[in-house]
């Protein structure tokens, strides 16, 4: 079912988005008539994968998908994909027909290359296309014009200021974001850079680099290619956490930045975190390729549904709503807590009795007549193990208690 | 999903239902003490030669148990799984661990004494493994031509399979247990001129019967006879026949089901109390349903009525259930006047209980010693029908028992 809601509305850098779910740059991008079909669906706009020079060659090596469990359901996903296989020539014309079909939804492209002549003429080819706004990758390993080989532009602060001036001054007024990588000592330095060269925002970030697993039996890496691997880019659950901390350090440090989230959120509910840590808006690749495109239908009502029973009239009213509550940790309230059990939630499974035992604070005692755990108000510190044990939710609960 | 270790998706998400609980109540209710959720994690990380080992060493006759063992009476009533959703499926899995057992070598004996075992059910299997793990060899002698007792020999093959309990026994062989099929041991006190110690678990093999006429009658026969013969692969078929089977217990569904497969057009048990007071398990009175069997409660047999010597039906009378209640804590029923009538029948079959006429002089006592000096005793035959994981538990104590005995006695 379709949504369409004044609610969900936003304006990002002056492009006029119906819902802030824009499709990331990667392979739902990367087939005309699949992204055609990602727009029909009902997502704002997407930022079609990654080009490059024609002279660039993309050599790709397959099989480059693969995963990683935890409690048998998938936690991460790995790829060793590389950026689209067309280039320029082929992506212009795709901006021009896209943009012709949906007028109404943000068409932009992402670019890498490795020289200043190479990134300002994909700029300008863009720009000549009709494109809405330029994405440029400086978290692919490929692109770092020279510097550190093997590293990516974006984990060297002056090759970053340097490119991004660059690519502003080809792109003019056309909007310009950079795509940054959590992958490095000190984001804010690396944001300020940006900020410096012109660029009008971030897209914070992109898959982080992981050796997928290995296969116990042959010991090749995953995902195996004829016994050999490589590291993949891990997207996906398991790095939701890290996106919101790199667009919360972004946000808190750097004020009037504009931020593009990615990265991990699966589920409107995700999508609601990362905007109010400081994200504009959230681009997604994994979940659409694992469930499809018609997610937006969930992602749009989910959203649209929250905001209206939390009072908000727009989306944006969202964006940083939960910065103030992030504190260093010398600013943390001193608080007593302290866990209870819930008679009646507890089902004696003693989970949690094991936990504190043995990776707390031995604190619960246990009765092996009525299978119920006794917490000490006077052992427990209230460190909040035992919940991560809970069998069934509220069987357990934290308290702040009169000090 | 195929793994590199190879086993399959229902397992896998069984064992992650697994909360691993603490003290945990599966296991507290397990006669033989399988370490469940330890088990059951090694299923779940594929370590699945570790979770073998793990319930081969606390119950000698696990294959056997992973098949029959009753779902609810032990550990599974017991999961606190199932106070969330459903309980874990213990008994499936443990049977399917034990299908990545490695076979081992035999056990090196310890010079402790030797032990006789008279009767190779899941009791003196179960006895003899134990012993032999700790290095006291022994010899099992058993009455019939195979081994195994109940499982293999009374219980339906449609329940389980030879090949299931003979994986069991085939263990217990591996370990250097010598089973001599065929030898009947009269007095066990004989034996104990060259063996350290006997242990007597010869099960019960004598049916209780009626008392009531026409019980000599051809057409008229007991349970395990009955059952022996059709798991042996004997029994005639009962095409077109119409089969009464007298019971209320487990052994009388069993019997019933049979009739039934070996394809009687009609089969009837005929109960004296109600659907309430039956003391089976609800998953043999599914089977025995499922395969057509009529239960007709508050109904008992007064006489077996014949043509001459040919049974046409036993004749029964309505009861009715009394407030009195007896030692079992059920209602007591009792005969409503005026109310027999005959159940057609070309074949029945009595299935009210099993006994035992063997050493009856010898008393067995609660800690599997008897009243006979180095003579132990365990399974059925000390404690009445009971389940084989009971059995095994016996087996086990016993072999502690007697490994305890043998250490005072050779000291």
């Amino acid at each position: 079912m379709r949504l369409t809601s004044s609610r969900l509305k936003t304006n990002f850098l002056g492009i006029e988005l119906e819902n802030p779910f824009i499709l990331s740059a990667a392979p739902s991008t990367d087939e005309l008539s699949i992204a055609r079909r990602g727009l029909e669906a009902g997502w704002a706009g997407l930022v079609l994968k990654t080009t490059s020079m024609v002279t660039t060659r993309v050599d790709l090596a397959y099989p480059m998908m693969s995963k990683f469990d935890s409690d048998n359901r998938l936690a991460g996903m790995g790829n060793i994909d590389l950026i689209s296989a067309y280039h320029i020539d082929e992506v212009t014309r795709r901006v021009t027909i896209l943009k012709k079909e949906f007028p109404d939804k943000m068409i932009a492209a992402s670019i890498m290359s490795d020289s200043q002549t190479g990134w300002q003429t994909l700029v300008k080819m863009l720009k000549d296309s009709g494109v809405d706004l330029i994405e440029c990758s400086f978290s692919c390993p490929q692109g770092n014009v020279g510097e550190d080989p093997g590293k990516m532009l974006a984990q060297s602060e002056s090759a970053t200021e340097r490119v991004a001036g660059w690519v502003k001054q080809a792109a003019g007024k056309t909007p310009v974001l950079i795509k940054i990588t959590p992958q490095v000592t000190d984001i804010v330095a690396i944001i300020k850079a940006i900020q410096r060269a012109g660029c009008d925002g971030v897209t914070a970030s992109n898959s982080i680099p992981a050796l997928m697993g290995i296969d116990i039996d042959s010991l090749s890496p995953i995902p195996n290619l004829g016994g050999k691997s490589t590291y993949s880019g891990l997207t996906g659950p398991a790095i939701k956490p890290i996106t919101l901390r790199t667009v919360a350090e972004i946000a808190r440090n750097v004020p009037g930045m504009v931020i593009s989230g990615n990265g991990g959120v699966a589920d409107w509910r995700d999508s609601v975190e990362l905007i109010s840590v400081g994200a504009s808006n959230v681009q997604i690749c994994t979940a659409v390729m694992l469930h499809g495109f018609d997610i937006i239908n969930d992602l749009t009502s989910g959203l649209d549904t929250y905001l209206q029973e939390k009072n908000y009239k727009s989306v944006n009213e969202l964006v940083g709503k939960a910065l103030p509550n992030i504190v260093d940790h010398d600013h943390l309230p001193r608080q007593k807590v302290r866990s209870f059990v819930i008679k009646e939630r507890c089902i004696g499974c003693g989970r949690c009795y094991i936990a504190c035992r043995d990776g707390g604070h031995e604190a619960i005692e246990w009765n092996g007549q009525t299978r119920l755990p006794d917490i000490s108000l006077e052992k427990c510190v209230g460190c909040g193990l035992c919940l991560l044990t809970q069998p069934v939710a509220g069987c357990l609960e934290l308290r702040q208690i009169a000090t | 999903m195929k793994t590199f270790f190879g086993f399959d998706d229902w397992v896998l998400a069984e064992a992650d239902r697994c909360l691993g609980c603490f003290e945990p109540p599966c296991q507290k209710a397990c006669p033989a003490s399988i370490p469940i959720p330890g088990f059951i994690r090694a299923i779940n990380s594929g370590n699945l030669q570790y979770a073998a080992q793990l319930v081969r060493q606390s119950n000698p006759m696990v294959a056997t148990c992973g098949v029959v063992c009753p779902e609810e009476v032990f550990c599974q009533t017991q999961c606190t799984r199932g106070k969330i959703d459903q309980p874990i499926k213990i008994r499936e899995l443990h049977g399917y661990a034990t299908k990545f057992e490695k076979p081992i070598g035999k056990s090196k004996t310890n010079g402790q004494g030797r032990v006789a075992i008279v009767g190779s059910g899941p009791a003196g299997i179960s006895c003899a493994v134990e012993l032999a793990r700790a290095g006291i060899p022994s010899i099992i002698y058993e009455q019939s031509d195979h081994p195994g007792g109940v499982p293999n020999s009374s219980i339906p093959e449609f329940r389980i399979a030879k090949t299931t309990v003979d994986e069991d026994i085939e263990y217990a062989r591996n370990l250097g247990i010598k089973i001599l099929q065929g030898s009947t041991v009269e007095n066990p006190a004989g034996l104990l001129k060259q063996f350290d110690a006997v242990f007597v678990a010869t099960g019960l093999a004598k049916n209780k019967i009626l008392n009531i006429p026409g019980e000599s009658l051809p057409g008229v026969i007991t349970a395990l006879p009955f059952l022996e013969k059709a798991r042996a692969g004997i029994a005639e078929a009962l095409t077109d026949k119409r089969v009464a089977v007298i019971g209320g217990g487990n052994v009388s569904l069993d019997v019933a089901a049979t009739a039934s497969a070996l394809g009687a057009a009609e089969v009837h048990l005929v109960y004296r109390r109600s659907p309430k007071e039956i003391k089976v398990w609800q998953s043999e009175l599914a089977e025995a349903q499922h395969r057509g069997v009529m239960i007709d409660y508050l109904s008992a047999p007064v006489e077996f009525v014949a043509d001459g010597r040919a049974l046409y039906g036993v004749k029964c009378i309505r009861m009715r259930l009394t407030d009195e209640v007896d030692s079992s804590g059920r209602k007591v029923p009792k005969e409503i006047g005026g109310t027999e009538f005959v159940l057609p029948a070309d074949l029945a079959i009595i299935a009210v209980g099993l006994g035992s006429s063997y050493l009856p002089e010898v008393k067995a006592n609660p800690d599997l010693s008897t009243s006979m000096k180095g003579v132990f005793a365990g399974g059925d035959w000390a404690r009445g029908e009971g389940t084989i994981v009971e059995a095994a538990r016996d087996g086990k104590l016993a072999a502690q028992a007697i490994i305890n005995y043998l250490k005072d006695k050779l000291k």
